[in-house]
């Protein structure tokens, strides 16, 4: 392999800070997990089920839980660790427990992070472990995720991404189970899962070869993504081929563990007695757990850690910032545009194009726009931003494109305001997830208003042409009395005329008016 | 047979009559007849029940199931019922045997009612009897009703899973039930006597009845013999379908590791020697009288009261003869207690009442929009009208000035 001096160097820190690794066990209660564990170990260190609390050099801790049903205030750490027979028909549950261990092996340091999952399918039903385990898994890569899109970095932070899973498969002897196949499909997305056979001093040597054909072929058949040693041919020297390939080959491992020592031929030998033999646990012929152990610990450390890092991060960093918008549509168009540099103004722009839809006022928010952008200039430029790729956006053309008509084009800083797209496209994205939720309800909120208020309108307006009509009418009738009036005051000139005329008669005439 | 060869006549005269012969007699035509013995084993999958059969008879009566079939079949297991029929013959003694195998028992991420249908088999196989015993002619009865029933539980070490417990809940007031524990080559006698220690006390808490010999008083040999299998409760098994040789160069049945071989007749090892002669040798007359006098009895008991309190209470007035055949009425009513379909009518019910809640709330709406509307426009229709008052009162005005 060959590293670049500057991962050389890293590694080199690394080692005397120590190496962080993060294993996940999973699997049901009495596969084997915690005496894997402490067997990986060498020393019993994470306690038993029904262990009392305080008799364990390491206590886990426990981060989440998710109660079964009717015991929700049970967390499925505690409740295993006491035995109480009344209540075991009780389902536990699911927990996610840490404990931080170190090790230290010819002054090289490894912290490890064991990850445990107790009460993984020992509910009737065990949908809720899924959920619990793969939201554990999602928080700390958005824990990553967030820091490292943080302007001010925190130097104390931890990343706590798993490295790898050890899905602890039953020794069934048959294959994989519905269980199984969903819980490996499921967290490979965010974690490099190796199935591992426990307990597999149930097997004569036959039987193992046969439950092991089963389950590549079940891994076929039902495309289980499992964690691969891959090797290339041309790049890697013949040994790392030669391992990768032996360890391919024996895939899944088939583990025995064991916490006892026994003494044998004045050597003292971790291993299981029985009445019809002992079986040393570190014997390869045996058992895959040395293997396994130099896998873990040794060969293939470094290579999950980047695995980790490079791929199922980056996957999940993509799908997660794909998801915003904004960043979504400068993807889309990376080939045809330089996208405008920040988000935040994007974001202010995104909201003046909704309130330009409702308010079709869009000089207004034009300004505001690039105040904004002003503001963050201001902000930027000790960190040595040229400004003029921080031009204001023109006006805002239509809803789905958020990219400018390219004033940036010929800037020089093409690559680096690239790069600045991305660095500050992210320290928003999960708070821009938000905001955008919050926006999408406030537009489901408006354009309801807004229908509601030309409803309103309409009906108003309908309301107003009528009392014009009305009006009209009204004044019509006026005229028609007062032309009614004239008439009168003419019949009542005749009238008087009359009058004068014929004095007696004078009482018709209102009668007249009348009619 | 062998109580009833106990039974000795007392000797008054010296002449026999030959009464004593009877439990001969009684031999013979047992023998003549054979016996029927089914049994059934429950537990989750790989842990060993078609090789425990295969090893407890001495040949394979039950063939393994291909992983390939699994493929045809789709990942999501369903609980099937398989019934093995096999006439075994020793010393001219023939025995009818039916194996009952679980497949798919709690393979799924969802296992809840998954033991509904080993209930329901059981239940059927008391139903069908009643109902073929209450025939005119009841000569050839079909009997399947288990007289035992061996629950496998997986060797973890630890305790008793939630869904064994449900499960063996259910099934022990049905049947007679063995829990065993499967595979019991991987623990070592330290871990196998502490999860021994601690099954007892969940099945003891739980309530959960287990079957055990009955304790002869009379016999001291085999109350010892009844003793000794119910402390070893619950057995430990290794099963094995193939011939391996020892150190020695004997042939015995066991499985070959690496690191030795275990063994199956070997007490040292596994109780496997112990469960199959409580199963085969001592108590296979005392599972099938007990399944018949008790889980039986207490079945028909339970169906002949429903059937009177049903008869009572919907044909009172007709009381000629007891519905022989169980009526529609009591299938309605095992499909209603089935809990799977209960729990679709309650979500069916949920939705329903749901739909109804929302379309209520948007009449609601619209109702308080139509309030508001004629409101609004009342108010409208007033200001009108106020204006017309307004008008006319202009014209009274101008008329009067006019005037």
């Amino acid at each position: 392999m060959n590293f670049t001096s500057s991962s050389l160097l890293r590694r080199k820190k690394d080692t005397r800070r120590g190496i962080k690794f993060s294993i996940m066990t999973v699997g049901a209660s009495g596969s084997g997990r915690t005496t894997f564990i402490n067997c990986l170990l060498g020393r019993k260190t994470i306690p038993h089920k029904f262990q009392p609390v305080g008799t364990s050099i390491e206590e886990p801790k426990t981060l989440s839980f998710t109660g079964g049903k009717g015991v929700s205030t049970i967390n499925a750490a505690t409740f295993e660790r006491e035995f109480n027979p009344t209540s075991a028909h009780e389902e536990p549950g699911i927990a996610i427990t840490e404990a931080n261990i170190e090790l230290i092996d010819e002054d090289s340091k490894l912290l490890l992070t064991i990850i445990d999952t107790p009460g993984f399918g020992e509910n009737i039903d065990n949908d809720v472990c899924f959920s619990e385990i793969i939201s554990y898994l999602q928080a700390q890569f958005d824990n990553v995720l967030a820091e490292e899109t943080r302007v001010r970095r925190n130097p104390k932070f931890q990343d706590t991404r798993v490295h790898v899973c050890l899905y602890f498969i039953p020794a069934t002897g048959h294959g994989l189970r519905e269980l199984d196949v969903e819980t490996i499909k499921k967290l490979s997305k965010y974690v490099n899962v190796i199935p591992v056979i426990t307990r597999a001093d149930s097997f004569t040597e036959e039987e193992l070869k046969l439950f092991k054909e089963n389950i590549v072929r079940d891994i076929e058949k039902f495309n289980v993504p499992v964690f691969q040693f891959t090797y290339d041919e041309e790049e890697d020297d013949p040994e790392t081929i030669d391992e990768n390939k032996y360890l391919q080959e024996i895939q899944p491992f088939a583990v025995i563990c064991s916490e006892d020592t026994f003494s044998l031929n004045g050597r003292k030998v971790r291993g299981r007695k029985y009445p019809w033999g002992f079986i040393d646990i570190d014997d390869p012929h045996v058992s895959d757990f040395s293997t396994l152990k130099s896998v873990l610990l040794g060969s293939h450390l470094q290579d999950l850690k980047d695995l980790t890092h490079d791929f199922l991060y980056e996957n999940y960093r993509t799908e997660k910032l794909k998801s915003v918008p904004g960043v979504d549509e400068y993807d889309n168009n990376r080939d045809s545009f330089i996208p405008e540099p920040p988000t935040l103004s994007s974001l202010t722009k995104i909201a003046a194009q909704r309130d330009t839809i409702i308010f079709d006022n869009p000089q207004n928010f034009n300004f505001d726009a690039s105040a904004d952008n002003a503001s963050l200039k201001t902000n930027e430029t000790p960190r040595g931003i040229s400004s003029n790729e921080l031009k204001p956006p023109g006006t805002p053309n239509t809803f789905n494109s958020t990219t400018l008509p390219t004033s940036v084009a010929d800037s020089p800083n093409v690559n680096r305001s690239q790069l600045r797209v991305l660095s500050e496209t992210v320290p928003y994205a999960l708070s821009q997830e938000r905001i955008r939720k919050q926006q999408q309800r406030l537009e489901e909120l408006e354009a309801q208003s807004a229908k509601e208020l030309a409803f309103r309108a309409a009906a108003l307006e309908k309301k107003a042409a009528e009392l014009k009509a009305r009006e009209q009418k009204l004044m019509l009738q006026a005229e028609k009395e007062k032309e009614l009036k004239k008439k009168l005051l003419q019949l009542q000139e005749q009238n008087r005329v009359y009058a004068s005329n014929l004095t007696p008669n004078s009482d018709i005439n209102p009668e007249n008016v009348q009619q | 047979m062998a109580s009833a060869a106990t039974a000795s006549p007392e000797l008054q005269y010296s002449e026999l009559v030959g009464i004593d012969n009877l439990p001969i007699q009684r031999y013979k035509i047992v023998s003549k007849k054979g016996a029927t013995f089914t049994l059934m084993v429950a537990g989750e999958s790989g842990l060993g029940k078609t090789t425990f059969i295969n090893t407890l008879f001495q040949t394979s009566l039950k063939n393994h199931i291909e992983n390939s079939a699994r493929h045809q079949k789709g990942i999501h297991a369903t609980v099937e019922i398989d019934v093995v029929r096999a006439e075994l013959e020793e010393k001219n003694f023939k025995i009818r045997l039916n194996v009952i195998d679980t497949p798919g028992f709690g393979d799924n991420i969802n296992n809840k009612n998954s033991y509904q249908s080993l209930i329901d088999f059981i239940d059927d196989q008391h139903d069908s009897y009643m109902k073929q015993e209450q025939q005119p002619s009841r000569n050839n009865i079909h009997d399947l009703r288990v007289h035992a029933c061996l629950y496998f539980i997986r060797p973890t070490g630890h305790s008793l899973k939630p869904l064994d417990i449900e499960c063996m809940k259910k099934l022990c007031t049905r049947v007679n039930l063995i829990p065993v524990i499967a595979k019991a080559d991987t623990l070592s006698p330290k871990e196998m006597s502490d999860f021994k220690q601690r099954i007892r006390a969940v099945i003891e808490a739980q309530d959960i009845k287990i079957y055990s010999p009955p304790i002869d008083l009379d016999d001291q040999t085999s109350a010892e013999h009844a003793k000794d299998l119910i402390q070893l409760m619950p057995f430990a098994i290794i099963g094995s379908e193939s011939l391996v040789k020892n150190l020695k160069g004997d042939l015995i049945i066991g499985r070959k590791f690496p690191w030795g071989i275990a063994e199956v007749e070997n007490s040292s090892h596994c109780d496997f020697l112990k469960l199959r002669s409580l199963l085969l040798r001592t108590n296979m007359l005392d599972l099938i009288l007990s399944t018949e006098e008790l889980h039986y009895e207490s079945y028909r008991a339970f169906k002949m009261e429903e059937q009177k309190s049903l008869s009572s209470n919907s044909d009172s007035n007709n009381d000629s003869i007891p519905p022989i055949v169980p009526t529609s009425n009591s299938i309605n009513q095992r499909l209603q207690n089935n809990p799977l379909f209960r729990k679709d009518e309650e979500q069916l019910k949920n939705y329903f009442t749901e739909k109804v809640k929302t379309e209520e709330s948007r009449f609601r709406q619209w109702e308080q929009n139509i309030v508001n509307e004629r409101n609004r426009l009342n108010k409208d229709l007033e200001a009108v009208q106020q204006q017309i008052k307004e008008l006319q009162d202009q014209i009274k005005e101008l008329s009067v000035k006019k005037k």
